[in-house]
């Protein structure tokens, strides 16, 4: 949601992160979390800064197959927005996901998969609430390269959920995961 | 901090669900509920709002599949516009344009200057405009449509130009407003309305004219209609002008029910200027079975006995001059004696004379009514029963009107059979005890007087037969040849039965299936005695690796150890002879393409053979087929028949349609019987079928002799545009029914099945 | 000169479905009962190891001798069948193959009765070489 801009980012990782103050820097990794109101990032590597107005920059990178991964609320309806994809950045001045590599975008209403994206580079933008998706180079995951959407047709909600959206349902686990 | 759920395991890729079966397409408002699939180079897209993709786009949804250099889709309104390029595929047609507007639930818009295609068909076209109405109704507007190739190379050659097109896919039917129909460049017809099927289907209107000229009624000029009544019920009627018989009409009615189907044909000719009488044909067939009962109809009436000289296209019989009535009922049984059959047939005949007195048919009798019941009774030790018995009530046709005053009455008749086989896979021996019971109630004095007979015949016999095998070479190549002797002993003692009236036995043709069966005659009336040994060899060439037999050669005779001396009345001889004649028999396919059948059978004591019959058959492909029948009955008739379809021209071989004929090739296709012995052609079949891809043309003489110096000669002319319709009579039917081996250019059931909604990215 | 007494050959599947068989076809009712023996054929596709699909089983007649005065006096008797043997699966045993044996035989429209009996059993002779002939092909399909 919007509000989350104003909210305070929270950040955990197994390895004690390495703060720079001078460059107002702090780059964690395994198993970095970072929430902020309903914004959630997950990835293997984060490296998070600080602007001088005072918004974040980060950027997370997953590894060896495990991409990062984001989801957070959109404003007003009770839907979510995920993504995930080998690099996020994340600008909150320009409130902006940008998704890169086998990236993959999905937005759900309450727990049904209404949109999935796949492209080589997705970008969310959280306040015009659109996404921008360019093609690029051939991926296992993507043969063609091409950019593939599967969007939901509109008074879904109300319909049955549509048989053929064949997407796996997403479990969702029913509390963090313990920290060490 | 709130249990904010963690994103599940990484996103796996999208997995495809396996669905058994084929979920056909979506029609109405459920299209709103299907997710649209896109593929492009770049998306921008706003959930619930819009979507603009770029780059080789491609939008899938239930069933429609668009494909666009550029394409805007507006969720709320359901509108898709699409630019560069933009081919539209919904239902099995196809539309290319450069631009099109279209609510994609309602399948509503337009195209402009659109190239359509019909993809069952093979047809297509080009329009100045489309607008779609719904998802299977669309208007065409100033269309060009031809199934001939429309790549621009040559003009197609044959088009029809239209100012309006309304397509209507469910009810499969294109409706052509202000149509002009040029063939080769000449306009043929010019119809202010024209209706045409959009697929193979069947659909009510007028079919094309039956063109014909015939020796006997003149020109022949017919228009079918053709009413489709519902899926599984039509009806046909053709007005025909016959110039020198004047009008006749044709009225054909066909159903399929659940159990029943059939079908009832009228052919009506009110006013015949030659013979000056009306004269009338009708066809009724009719065949139904329930769970265990099963019946049958075959009824052919004509109105006088020139009928089948002056309209052989109406008479569906296939002996011309003895049309059946036969109505006959069958019902399986449970019995305690073990499964059996019950039986029921009533068969009359109606017996055309012919002017030549020498050509009359003396006529067969008829069987009304005729009621059996046939057991298989379950018998201890493995032994196999059988047991016939049948009641008939025989009678005598009316010829020319006047019943000729051969015997009539009632005969009861009883076969029991009972067999017991030994052996196994390389040897059998087959012992069996026959018994055939018949008594007698005539309505007319016999022979000698009495009114009642009876008599009872056993008949014992004993086969027996081994199966040697070896392993060999032929040709180079690994063969199993067989040797198969045989034997069967029969006896029958000898019983007097010639003041016994014959009325369904008579003797049969000389081959190995009757050589080696132990009674001489067909039917029950008479019961050849016997006491004679038929002795035979069979040697086979099987293919190891495949199993197929590529040779076959048998031998037979029979040793009579004593004469039989009773015979089928009126022309029957008693056998005196100790040795029958000497069967020779063999097929080969040994080399590919080719099938040689023949069969001699060789008189011993005039060293002459008696009755030979040989085929040749040589097929080495589709539509080549060249087939060769020679016939000969010793003194009697010596016939010769060649069936051939083989392309004599081959334009350019581009394969095209269902069936893969060639476009551009001219087939000449026919049949021809020859009678040695009279040195005449007795029938001819001749005709050419020009395939040119998108028409096919059909020019087919038939010339039957119907009397020793005289034969009608019939000339139909058909021209078939794929994709709109056949026109002129249907010689394919005299093709089809004539020519061995004979295969139709396009094969109807070539239809690609429904495409089905890719459910699931 | 090496022939030996023929053995029951031993057919590659024990359990073999019949398809696309006419309901109550004769052939297909013989060809139960030559398989019975070694062989039980099952209704059911998916409980069979082999599929054999007909795709053509029909009898046709034809006339091949006509006198001048429209009398038959020659009839062929054919005896058809297209088949194809697979796996359950579709997988292709013996690919479509055809069978077609004929016979011809004298006529004469005065003995209609005992022609038409004559006809049944040269259709039943055909028929039984027709499943002979299958029966051949049958025992040479190698379990791959």
């Amino acid at each position: 949601e919007k509000t989350d801009r104003s909210k305070p980012m929270t950040l955990e990782s197994d390895k004690p992160c390495v703060v720079n103050l001078v460059k107002q820097t702090s780059a964690c990794s395994g198993n970095v979390v970072i929430t902020q109101g309903t914004l959630l990032i997950r990835a293997d590597k984060v490296e998070l800064r600080e602007t001088t107005d005072g918004y974040q920059v980060a950027s997370a990178t997953g590894a060896d197959g495990r991409p990062a991964q984001y989801r957070q609320k959109r404003d007003g309806v009770d839907e979510y927005v995920e993504g995930a994809a080998t690099r996020i950045d994340y600008d909150s001045r320009a409130n902006t996901l940008r998704f890169e590599g086998q990236a993959t975008a999905r937005r759900l209403r309450g727990t049904v998969t209404a949109d999935e994206i796949h492209g080589a580079v997705i970008v969310w933008d959280n306040t015009a609430e659109m996404f921008s998706v360019q093609g690029g180079a051939a991926t296992a995951a993507n043969p063609g390269g091409r950019v593939r959407a599967v969007l939901a047709p509109r008074d879904a909600a109300s319909a049955p959920p549509a048989a053929a959206a064949s997407a796996p349902l997403l479990r969702s686990t029913p509390s963090l995961g313990e920290r060490r | 901090p709130v249990p904010v759920p963690a994103p599940s395991a990484p996103l796996a890729p999208m997995a495809l669900k396996p669905s058994t079966q084929l979920t056909p397409t979506p029609r109405g408002d459920q299209v709103r509920q299907r997710p649209i699939l896109l593929q492009a180079d770049e998306l921008r897209a706003r959930p619930d709002l819009d979507a603009v993709a770029e780059g080789d786009v491609q939008f899938r949804r239930a069933g429609t599949f668009i494909r666009a250099d550029r394409l805007t889709y507006d969720s709320p309104e359901d509108l898709a516009v699409a630019r560069g390029q933009v081919r539209i595929e919904r239902e099995g047609s196809i539309y290319r344009g450069p631009e099109l507007q279209l609510k994609v639930q309602r399948f509503e818009g337009f195209f402009l200057q659109p190239e359509f295609e019909f993809l069952q068909l093979g047809s297509g076209g080009r329009a100045d405009r489309v607008d779609f109405i719904d998802s299977s109704r669309s208007r065409l507007t100033n269309a060009l449509y031809s199934s001939c190739p429309r790549d621009g190379s040559q003009d197609p050659d044959w088009l029809l130009t239209t100012s309006r097109i309304r397509l209507d896919m469910e009810a499969n039917e294109g409706l052509a407003e202000g149509a002009v129909l040029r063939f080769l460049g000449v306009p043929i017809l010019g119809a202010p309305v024209l209706s045409f099927p959009l697929s193979d289907d069947r659909k009510t209107g007028w079919l094309p004219p039956d063109i014909g000229l015939s020796s006997r009624s003149g020109f022949e000029f017919g228009v079918p209609y053709y009413w489709n009544i519902a899926p599984n019920r039509d009806a046909t009627f053709t007005p025909t002008l016959l110039t020198r018989r004047g009008l006749a009409g044709t009225a054909q009615f066909r159903y399929l029910e659940l159990h029943d189907s059939g079908q009832l044909q009228l052919h009506l000719l009110p006013r015949d200027r030659v013979a000056e009488r009306s004269r009338h044909a009708w066809t009724f067939e009719h065949d139904g079975n329930r769970a265990d009962w099963r019946y049958k109809a075959f009824l052919f009436r004509v109105s006088d006995d020139a009928y089948w000289e002056d309209f052989p296209k109406q008479i569906h019989s296939f002996t011309p001059r003895l049309l059946p009535l036969d109505v006959q009922g069958e019902r399986v049984l449970q019995t305690p004696f073990g499964p059996g059959l019950a039986y029921a047939r009533l068969l009359n005949w109606q017996v055309l004379t012919a002017k030549d007195p020498t050509a009359a048919i003396v006529a067969p009798y008829q069987r009304s009514p005729q009621l059996g019941l046939r057991l298989e009774p379950t018998l201890p030790g493995r032994l196999h029963g059988v047991l016939e018995t049948e009641l008939n009530r025989f009678t005598r046709p009316s010829v020319g009107g006047v019943k000729d005053d051969a015997l009539t009455g009632w005969r009861a008749h009883a076969l029991g059979q009972v067999s017991r086989r030994f052996g196994s896979a390389g040897w059998w021996l087959t012992p069996k005890l026959t018994l055939n019971a018949a008594s007698y109630a005539t309505d007319q004095p016999m022979s000698d007087g009495a009114r009642h007979a009876s008599r009872v015949i056993p008949t014992y016999s004993t086969e027996g037969g081994m199966v040697f095998e070896r392993p060999s070479r032929w040709f180079g190549q690994a063969m199993r040849q067989t040797l198969e002797p045989r034997l069967l002993y029969a006896n029958t003692p000898y019983r007097d039965q010639s003041r016994l009236p014959n009325f369904d036995s008579a003797d049969r043709d000389f081959n190995v299936v009757t050589l080696f069966d132990d009674k001489t005659f067909s039917g029950i009336d008479r019961v050849a005695d016997a006491h004679q040994l038929t002795a035979g060899v069979v040697t086979r060439l099987v293919h190891a690796a495949s199993g197929a037999e590529l040779l076959r050669l048998g031998l037979a005779q029979r040793l009579l150890f004593r004469d039989q001396r009773v015979t089928v009345p009126p022309a029957g001889q008693p056998l005196t002879s100790r040795v029958s004649n000497l069967l020779l028999d063999g097929a080969t396919s040994l080399l590919p393409g080719w099938t040689l059948d023949a069969a001699f059978e060789y008189n011993p004591d005039t060293r002459r053979t008696v009755r030979s019959n040989a085929t040749v058959l040589y097929q080495p492909g589709p539509f080549r087929t060249i087939s060769a029948n020679y016939l000969l009955t010793r003194g009697l008739s010596e016939q010769l028949g060649v069936g051939w379809q083989w392309p004599i021209y081959r334009g350019t071989a581009r394969p095209v349609g269902a069936s893969g004929g060639c476009g551009g090739t001219l087939y000449a296709v026919g049949r021809l019987n020859y009678s040695l012995q009279d040195s005449r052609m007795t029938g001819l079949i001749a005709g050419v079928e020009y395939d040119a891809g998108c028409w096919i043309g059909r020019l087919v003489a038939e010339r039957q002799s119907t009397a020793r110096n005289r034969a009608t000669t019939q000339l139909s002319l058909q021209l078939e545009l794929v994709g709109l319709s056949r026109l002129g009579s249907n010689a394919l039917q005299v093709l089809k029914d004539n020519i061995p081996g004979y295969r139709l250019l396009r094969d109807p059931h070539g239809v690609p099945p429904p495409i089905a909604d890719p459910s699931g990215p | 000169c090496g022939f030996q007494l023929r053995r029951a050959p031993e057919l590659p599947f024990s359990r073999l479905a019949l398809a696309g068989f006419a309901p109550r076809s004769p052939l297909a009712e013989e060809l139960k009962r030559t398989l019975e023996p070694t062989v039980e054929v099952v209704e059911s596709v998916n409980r069979a190891e082999a599929v054999l699909q007909a795709l053509v089983d029909r009898r046709e007649r034809s006339v091949t001798a006509l006198t001048a005065a429209g009398q038959v006096r020659g009839v062929q008797l054919r005896v058809r069948l297209d088949f194809r043997l697979t796996t359950p699966g579709g997988r292709e045993y013996i690919p479509d193959t055809t069978l077609q044996l004929a016979r011809d035989m004298s006529y004469s429209e005065t003995f209609a009765l005992a022609k038409e009996q004559e006809e049944q059993q040269l259709y039943a002779a055909l028929q039984t070489d027709i499943v002979l002939l299958l029966m051949r092909r049958l025992a040479e399909v190698k379990k791959t």
